[in-house]
């Protein structure tokens, strides 16, 4: 009887040491896996970051399908107009317009945002581009879709005169870019 | 014993459950963080793919069109040539100074022309800012795939033939064939009625053009050709025709062959004034696409040859017009015509100022040539009253290059001359140009006529004028060096006053029309014994001028050489 009784203390005891264990382990599973899972995280979240952000740049692509310059009066112009052609497989998001000499004797840039200023550059203004500044995919900027246009401030001193060539550089959001030329024709 | 056998076994189960639960946190956490890396390179593998796809897609992309005008617009005919499917989503039309007529601008198609390979379908530009009035204009299509293709409206008309007069024959074959021919390479030609094709060619269905070109010049003519090799063709009308071929040149039949001889050097001889030109001519054909009903088919494109030995042997001025694209007028025909004009001054009164670089020269040097270049005539020549007396020379050579094209071209690559003086010793030429790849007042010091070098071929700004800009053709450049229409350009090469063992040879750029400008050419100091006889009878100065204009991808050349200009 004894016996039988230390035997069945025995087991009681044993039984909750196992149980304790068995929470022990749950726990510090649990926490290892959250720890883990964290770190795990952290760094899916830095390398999908990277590899959405490649993508993107890889699935960004257009093309100026012409330029215009136009508001000239005098010697010079002030208006250029950029047709683009988004052939990729994203909505373009334009994020800048450089507008510069062949020689780079200037150049003005125009962003999502205006520049403050005693003379501030405008932005690619809502008026000034396709609607919330992204074109479509497959989409032409026409006429219907209004192409992207840059003015330069009558206040920069920066004129495109008649007969003179000038580099644009369009830079999409992503980070392609296109280069081009357009001739203020008069 | 039981109790012991008892603690073992509970032990071994609760270390194989945490070892399990571990490997399952462990497994969970690294597989999912695998799986992720993996779907992300796949992501970057299959988006690289795809453009690399598209990047190919879009450079095999290619399709022909042609524009023809109708009383509802300007019907573009359009056929997929590329190695994928194609639709068309744009169009937009440049007027003869490249801007983009407007209002629209580029203009969207409603519906697209979509096009499986080698097929062919048409839309019509019916907006009324398109409605074609005259003068050249160029239309230009977008593709859904942002390619911008570019075709001249209507076919430039314009023919290069160099010193010769060109003779197209044009004949239909088939019953109730007609045919016309002209005196140029353009040719059209009609069939009334209207002839229905039913192929095949070659055979009695194809549409020929013979072309023949006759020298008129007194000189020999080699490497005759035709550009394009096989001359562009529009056609009014439902026609089609397929390009194929032209064969020659040939030699045709005459004294001594009573037969064509293929003549694969282009050789015509020169003229001597009586009976027929010498001439050659090419067989081209044209494949009328079955079952096409033909309508007026016109033929353009130039012919072009190297005319050599020209022989100048007056020692004055001299004239040698190279006329370009007939027997007539120059002015009215061909891209270009240019003269040459080739002047001795037999002596200077005195060595004028001279400074590298500037090529400014005093007031009072009677070898500065201030009146209009070239001169029109011998008793002319600049400051010719006033140069008397004196022992320097003084020579120059001009290079008139007329633009006979009916729009502004850029002039890209003009000339390069090879002097040799032989008269031993240090020969120092310089060479200027204020629109050349070289700056102004470049100094070649220590030319060796033994070496058979000579001066460089100048090219103006080609870095500028080269710039590929997919959309408008090729936008004019301020810095290229342009030619209006009618207008012409002279370029000046020159050296005057010479000592018995140096001379100097010096040129410039003048502008777009008569000089009449500060003199930029003149006599250097030529030291304390001028020569007299710095070009002996018998040395072979030669000068050959190649110039080139490009006008939307079309490259077009003139190269005349000239041999054995001597001097006494």
């Amino acid at each position: 009887m004894k016996l039988r009784g230390n035997k069945k203390r025995l087991a009681i005891a044993e039984i909750m040491g196992t149980l304790i264990m068995v929470a022990i382990t749950l726990v510090a599973g649990t926490a290892v896996f959250g720890w883990v899972n964290g770190q795990a995280g952290s760094s899916e979240n830095a390398y999908g970051q990277s590899v959405a952000s490649n993508v993107n740049f890889l699935r960004e692509s257009f093309s100026v399908v012409t330029t215009q310059v136009l508001g000239c009066g005098g010697s010079s112009c002030t208006t250029l107009n950029l047709t683009l052609y988004n052939r990729g497989e994203l909505s373009l998001n334009v994020s800048s317009i450089t507008v510069a000499t062949l020689n780079s004797s200037w150049s003005l840039t125009f962003g999502t945002s205006a520049s403050t200023g005693s003379c501030p550059i405008p932005a690619i203004a809502p008026n000034q581009k396709v609607a919330d500044n992204l074109l479509p995919v497959s989409r032409l900027s026409t006429n219907s879709y209004g192409p992207y246009q840059v003015i330069i401030p009558a206040c920069s001193g920066h004129d495109m005169l008649i007969g003179e060539s000038y580099v644009v550089t369009i830079q999409g959001l992503y980070g392609n870019i296109i280069r081009t030329q357009a001739r203020a024709a008069g | 014993m039981n109790l012991r056998l008892g603690q073992d076994r509970r032990r071994a189960v609760s270390g194989i459950l945490v070892a399990v639960i571990i490997f399952a946190v462990l497994f969970t956490a690294g597989t999912g963080y695998l799986f992720f890396q993996a779907k992300n390179d796949l992501s970057t593998y299959q988006a690289d793919v795809q453009a690399l796809q598209r990047r190919a897609e879009i450079s095999q992309e290619q399709l022909s069109f042609q524009v023809s005008n109708r009383t509802d617009g300007l019907l573009v005919t359009v056929t997929d040539d590329g190695a994928y499917p194609i639709s068309v989503v744009g169009t937009f039309v440049n007027g003869s100074s490249g801007r983009i007529v407007s209002p629209p601008g580029v203009m969207k198609l409603g519906t697209p022309v979509n096009l499986n390979i080698g097929e062919k379908g048409n839309f019509t530009i019916s907006d009324t800012a398109y409605v074609y009035t005259s003068g050249l204009i160029h239309v230009s299509l977008v593709t859904s795939r942002g390619n911008v293709f570019t075709r001249q409206y209507p076919l430039n008309n314009t023919v290069i033939v160099s010193t010769t007069t060109s003779e197209t024959t044009v004949s239909l074959t088939g019953p109730n064939a007609g045919g016309a021919g002209g005196n140029s390479l353009v040719a059209v030609m009609s069939a009334t009625p209207v002839q229905v094709f039913s192929g095949p060619c070659p055979g009695i269905e194809c549409v020929t053009d013979n072309v023949t070109l006759f020298n008129y010049s007194r000189t020999n003519m080699t490497g005759a050709g035709l550009h394009p090799t096989t001359p562009w063709f529009n056609v009014t009308g439902t026609a089609e025709l397929t390009s194929t071929n032209c064969a020659g040149p040939y030699t045709p039949p005459g004294p001594g062959n009573n037969h064509s001889i293929p003549d694969p050097s282009g050789t015509i001889p020169g003229y001597n004034g009586s009976g027929v030109a010498p001439h050659i001519y090419f067989l081209c054909r044209y494949a009328p696409q079955t079952g096409a009903v033909g309508g007026l088919a016109s033929f353009s494109g130039w012919a072009f040859a190297t005319q050599n030995k020209t022989v100048i042997d007056s020692a004055g001025a001299v004239s040698n017009l190279v006329q370009i694209g007939g027997l007539t007028n120059a002015l009215a025909q061909g891209v270009f015509s240019t003269n040459f004009f080739f002047f001795k001054y037999s002596s200077c009164t005195k060595a004028p100022e001279f400074s590298v670089g500037s090529f400014q020269y005093s007031a009072t040097d009677t070898c500065t040539p201030n009146t209009a270049m070239p001169p029109s005539s011998p008793d002319k020549l600049p400051e010719g009253a006033v140069i008397s007396g004196g022992s320097n020379h003084y020579v120059a050579f001009y290079i008139q290059i007329t633009n006979n094209y009916n729009t502004t071209v850029p002039l890209l690559q003009y000339t390069f001359m090879q002097v040799d003086p032989s008269d031993g010793g240090e020969s120092d030429w310089w060479l200027v140009g204020t629109n050349t790849t070289m700056s102004n007042g470049v100094y070649y010091p220590d030319y060796d006529p033994g070496t058979g070098s000579q001066l460089p071929t100048l090219t103006a700004y080609p870095n500028d004028c080269n710039v590929v800009n997919p959309i408008n053709g090729r936008p004019i450049d301020p810095n290229c060096i342009y030619v209006d229409p009618g207008q012409t350009v002279t370029i000046t090469l020159a050296a005057c006053g010479f000592s018995s063992s140096n001379w100097d040879w010096g040129g410039d750029q003048y502008g777009m029309a008569w000089d009449n400008g500060n003199a930029t050419v003149g006599c250097i100091p030529g030291g304390a014994t001028p020569a007299i006889d710095m070009y002996y009878a018998g040395d072979a100065t030669a000068a050959t001028t190649v110039v080139s204009f490009e006008y939307r991808g079309q490259i077009m050349t003139e190269d005349i050489a000239f041999n054995g200009i001597a001097f006494t």
